[in-house]
């Protein structure tokens, strides 16, 4: 993890930057990529997402000031490239060419179960902002504080929404059932 | 917690887990020779020290090369498309595809030529159009060189005319011309040869018209009779000196097609005769060629060369095989089948492109061929949709429409 006086030595040194940011990928391109996949619902998109994420971060080390801030930078610079996927992708859906979501490969098939596939399919129908927070709350395990920072809400927001996407969960998989 | 949320980290933590460690790509930038972490590795550990060092290698050269770039605008010297070659191992956001729009004919006479338009196009957004590269009545096949430039071949029979084009400003250099028709182009992984197929010397084409007519011009079939031969040479020629070594095939009615590189450049792959040669770059010659064979009764339609072996399109029709090509195989270079895909039904015609680093593929199959359903355009339209290969499935990037007369070709990403 990185300190504060490794920040100050990215300020001044772009190799030590790029090894602060090397750690990093190693420890959270994973748990990012995933939590993009679960908004996005395809990994090279996702992963797309997250390589961008890390990229900013090369750039804006040298800003950071506040070293404890660096894994909120990314997961919040992720979720924003997850929504600029999103509005691309409706732009692409306003026009007259087709543009076919990708298929799932067999093997990503066997390994989620039918009730889980259900989950997601109705969490993939919420409103976005309900989306994020739902991974961020159960995927990424952040608490509301934590959820309103990445997300630049207040956590009266994070909490009132999270209790409608749930409550509309409910209704939904109750409703498939 | 209650039930909800229980199913829900109980979905989020499965939907997860199909995004395996040893399946993310590399880190941004990272050499593309380096080997990848391997399966079984956990999350904390998975980045070995040799990739950890690659990694960081990665970042140094992004920083100091993206970074300034981006920040500075770079240069200003510099064309738009070198700098794309710092992000070279990420997949391309773009495709190129060559549109034919019909000769335009009123009774006997012909008003309009046949005309070919060199296109880039979104590969996010369904195959938007971005920029028209280039227009010519020549036949126009084009690949994105490894520094991110498009090398354009306009082919007018006589004679061909390789350019080298700014995909972001459109700006073109012709860089050589060449005394024969070239078609089927290919380029070397180092950008500095051209393979291509052409006629025998004994076959020379008539020049194709340059500008189109300007009064109703009367329309002839064939005029120079019909041509003897097919384009049944590969010719394999030095961009900076012009020099160059050819093969003839055995038999000019069956010619080969489909060219490409081994990652290496060493070697060039073309179909023929139902199987993928595999032909000396520096010495080509069909005779001493390794033969990848198809199975009984089957035959390879198309076939590209990337980093982790060869793609090809197998067909098993009775009577042609390029009638039926309904699976995509990845073969080893001894010709060991490693992985398949299942193509489109209803394939008329199949196309493979793979981009400069022998990483990724698109395929363009055309559906719509055939009588009965669900085939024919009585049930399906006619389009060319082009796939995306990925490690465990085709996606469908773009359909682009085939009626109307112009008919979009993928040539590049």
């Amino acid at each position: 993890m990185t300190g504060a006086a490794d920040t100050d030595r990215a300020r001044d040194d772009p190799g030590h930057a790029g090894e602060i940011v090397a750690d990093l990928y190693r420890a959270h391109a994973l748990t990012l990529v995933r939590a993009a996949k679960l908004l996005l619902r395809d990994q090279e998109a996702a992963e797309d997402a997250v390589q961008d994420a890390f990229l900013g971060l090369y750039r804006a080390l040298p800003r950071l000031r506040d070293h404890d801030q660096v894994l909120p930078y990314l997961r919040a610079a992720v979720i924003n490239r997850a929504r600029s996927v999103l509005r691309s992708r409706r732009r692409a859906l306003l026009r007259p060419v087709h543009h076919e979501p990708p298929a799932g490969s067999a093997e990503a098939d066997a390994m989620i179960r039918e009730d889980q596939r259900a989950v997601i399919i109705a969490v993939a129908g919420l409103p976005r902002r309900a989306r994020e927070i739902l991974v961020c709350r159960y995927y990424m395990g952040l608490s509301d504080a934590e959820t309103a920072a990445v997300l630049g809400v207040s956590r009266g927001t994070v909490s009132s929404t999270a209790s409608r996407a749930l409550a509309a969960l409910g209704r939904d998989l109750k409703e498939g059932t | 917690m209650n039930e909800i949320e229980e199913r829900l980290r109980d979905a989020f933590d499965a939907d997860a887990q199909t995004v395996r460690p040893d399946s993310l790509r590399p880190p941004p930038g990272r050499d593309a020779g380096l080997p990848r972490p391997t399966g079984g590795l956990r999350r904390g550990n998975w980045l070995t020290p040799l990739a950890a060092a690659a990694a960081v290698a990665a970042v140094v050269v992004a920083v100091a090369v993206v970074v300034p770039r981006i920040w500075t605008g770079g240069p200003a010297h510099k064309p738009r498309h070198q700098q794309r070659h710092a992000t070279a191992t990420r997949q391309p956001r773009t495709f190129l595809t060559v549109t034919t729009s019909p000769p335009v004919i009123h009774g006997d006479h012909l008003l309009k030529y046949q005309a070919f338009t060199l296109e880039k196009r979104s590969a996010h957004h369904g195959g938007r159009l971005i920029r028209v590269l280039m227009r010519s009545l020549g036949a126009i096949d084009a690949v994105v060189a490894p520094d991110g430039s498009v090398v354009a071949v306009a082919d007018y029979g006589c004679r061909s005319q390789v350019f080298r084009i700014d995909p972001g400003t459109g700006a073109r250099r012709l860089i050589r011309t060449l005394p024969e028709s070239a078609q089927n182009m290919a380029l070397s992984p180092d950008g500095s040869k051209l393979a291509y197929l052409t006629y025998p010397a004994s076959d020379r084409q008539p020049c194709g018209p340059a500008r189109q007519p300007t009064a109703p011009v009367r329309y002839q079939v064939n005029p120079g009779g019909l041509a003897q031969f097919l384009p049944s040479v590969v010719a394999i020629v030095d961009l900076a000196t012009g020099t160059g070594v050819r093969a003839a095939s055995a038999n000019p009615g069956d010619p080969p097609w489909s060219l490409s590189w081994s990652p290496d450049g060493k070697t060039v792959a073309a179909v023929y005769s139902n199987s993928v040669e595999l032909l000396s770059a520096a010495h080509p010659d069909f005779a001493a060629a390794r033969r990848l064979r198809p199975p009984s009764g089957c035959g390879y339609v198309a076939s590209t060369w990337t980093v982790s072996g060869i793609l090809a399109v197998l067909g098993c029709g009775k009577q042609d095989p390029a009638l039926s090509p309904r699976t995509l195989i990845r073969l080893s270079t001894a010709g060991q089948r490693t992985q398949a895909w299942r193509l489109p039904a209803c394939i008329d015609g199949v196309h493979l492109v793979v981009d400069p680093t022998r990483r990724y593929v698109l395929v363009q199959s055309d559906v719509g061929y055939g009588n009965g359903r669900p085939c024919g355009l009585r049930y399906m339209t006619w389009s060319a949709r082009i796939l995306r290969v990925r490690r465990d499935a085709l996606t469908a990037i773009a359909v682009l429409p085939l009626q109307g007369g112009d008919e979009p070709q993928v040539t590049g990403w």
